[in-house]
C-alpha cells in the first residue's frame, strides 16, 4: 500500500464532520449511574433471598437434627408440657390469675394518683 | 498508555464514577466518528457510542493496562458497531470481474489515490461512503486517526498481513468505484 495517499486522507478530512451532542457526556453518565444503581439494587435483592434462603436452610436443618437426634426425648417433654397445663386449667390455677392482672392494674393507677403530687 | 489515564481508571474502580467523563471527554468524538462511518446514520451512531462507553464502564476492571486506552475502546466500539449492523437487512455487495480486478496497474491505482483535485476528492468521498462497515473502519483508523497497521491489527483482532492484504484491497476498490462514480 502506498503510505501516502494524499487523496483518501484528504477525502476524508473534508468530508463533513458530525459531532457529538455537547450533552453527550453528562447524559451518559447519567445512563452509567442509572445502570450502576439497578445492578445494586438487583444485588441487594439477591442477597436479601440469599439470606432467607439460607435461614430457612438452617432452620430446617436444626429441626431436622433435633427430630432425628431427639425425637424421642422431644415428644416425651411435649406430652409432659401438655399434661402440665391441663393440670394448670383443671386446677384452677390460670383463671385466678387472670383476673387479678387488671385488679393489679387498677390497684397500680389509683396509687399513681393519690402519689403523684409527692 | 498515559500513566494518568490509570491513575484516573483506579478512581474510576474505586467508586468515582464521574471521573469517567475523562474517557468520553477525549475519545467520545473519535469513537463516534468511527461508528458513523461504519453505520451510516447519526441517530443510530449516537446511540452505539454511549452503549460503547458503557461496556467499557462495565468492563473497565477487565481492562490490564497492555494496550492504549484508545486501542481498547475503539476495538469495544468496532464490535459494537458490527454487532448493530448484523441486525439489520444485508447491504448492497461490490462485484467486480476477476479478471480487471488483476489487471489493474498498481501505478493508475497510487496516482489516483494521491491525487488533490478537487474534483478527484469529490469523487473519493462519494467511494468512500460506498465501502462495506468493516472496510469504512479500516479506512478510518488507518487514514484519518493515523493508527498503525499494529494497532489496527490490535483493534480488529486480525493478523498485520492480514490486514495489509485488506489495506491493498481497500485501495483497489475505491479506485474501481470512483470509475464507477465518474461514469454516474
Amino acid at each position: 500500500m502506498n503510505p501516502t495517499d494524499k487523496g483518501i486522507r484528504k477525502a476524508l478530512g473534508s468530508s463533513p464532520q458530525l459531532r457529538l451532542p455537547s450533552n453527550f457526556t453528562y447524559r451518559t453518565l447519567q445512563r452509567i449511574e442509572e445502570e450502576q444503581r439497578r445492578r445494586e439494587h438487583a444485588q441487594e435483592k439477591w442477597l436479601f433471598v440469599a439470606m432467607v434462603a439460607t435461614c430457612c436452610l438452617m432452620v430446617g436443618g436444626l429441626v431436622f437434627a433435633g427430630c432425628w437426634f431427639y425425637g424421642e426425648s422431644l415428644k416425651e417433654g411435649l406430652r409432659h408440657t401438655t399434661a402440665w397445663l391441663q393440670l394448670l386449667l383443671n386446677n384452677g390455677f390460670t383463671l385466678p390469675l387472670l383476673l387479678s392482672l387488671p385488679l393489679l392494674w387498677v390497684f397500680n393507677q389509683v396509687l399513681k394518683r393519690k402519689f403523684e403530687g409527692t | 498508555m498515559k500513566k494518568d489515564e490509570l491513575h484516573i481508571i483506579a478512581q474510576v474502580l474505586g467508586g468515582k464514577t464521574e471521573a469517567f467523563s475523562y474517557f468520553m471527554d477525549t475519545y467520545g468524538q473519535q469513537v463516534f466518528t468511527l461508528i458513523v462511518r461504519m453505520v451510516d446514520s447519526e441517530e443510530d451512531a449516537e446511540e452505539l457510542t454511549q452503549d460503547t462507553f458503557m461496556k467499557a464502564f462495565s468492563h473497565l476492571s477487565s481492562f490490564c493496562g497492555n494496550s492504549s486506552f484508545s486501542t481498547w475502546i475503539y476495538r469495544i466500539a468496532y464490535n459494537t458497531a458490527l454487532s448493530a449492523l448484523r441486525k439489520r437487512a444485508t447491504q448492497d455487495t461490490f462485484t467486480c470481474d476477476e479478471r480487471l480486478w488483476n489487471q489493474l496497474s498498481d501505478t493508475e491505482i497510487d496516482e489516483s489515490l494521491d491525487s488533490e483535485e478537487e474534483s478527484r476528492i469529490h469523487l473519493l468521498q462519494r467511494a468512500i461512503r460506498r465501502l462495506s462497515p468493516e472496510e469504512q473502519a479500516i479506512v478510518t483508523l488507518f487514514y484519518e486517526e493515523e493508527k498503525s497497521v499494529a494497532e489496527l491489527s490490535e483493534i480488529l483482532k486480525q493478523t498485520e498481513n492480514n490486514l495489509k492484504v485488506k489495506l491493498h484491497r481497500i485501495r483497489k476498490k475505491l479506485y474501481l468505484l470512483m470509475k464507477e462514480e465518474e461514469k454516474r
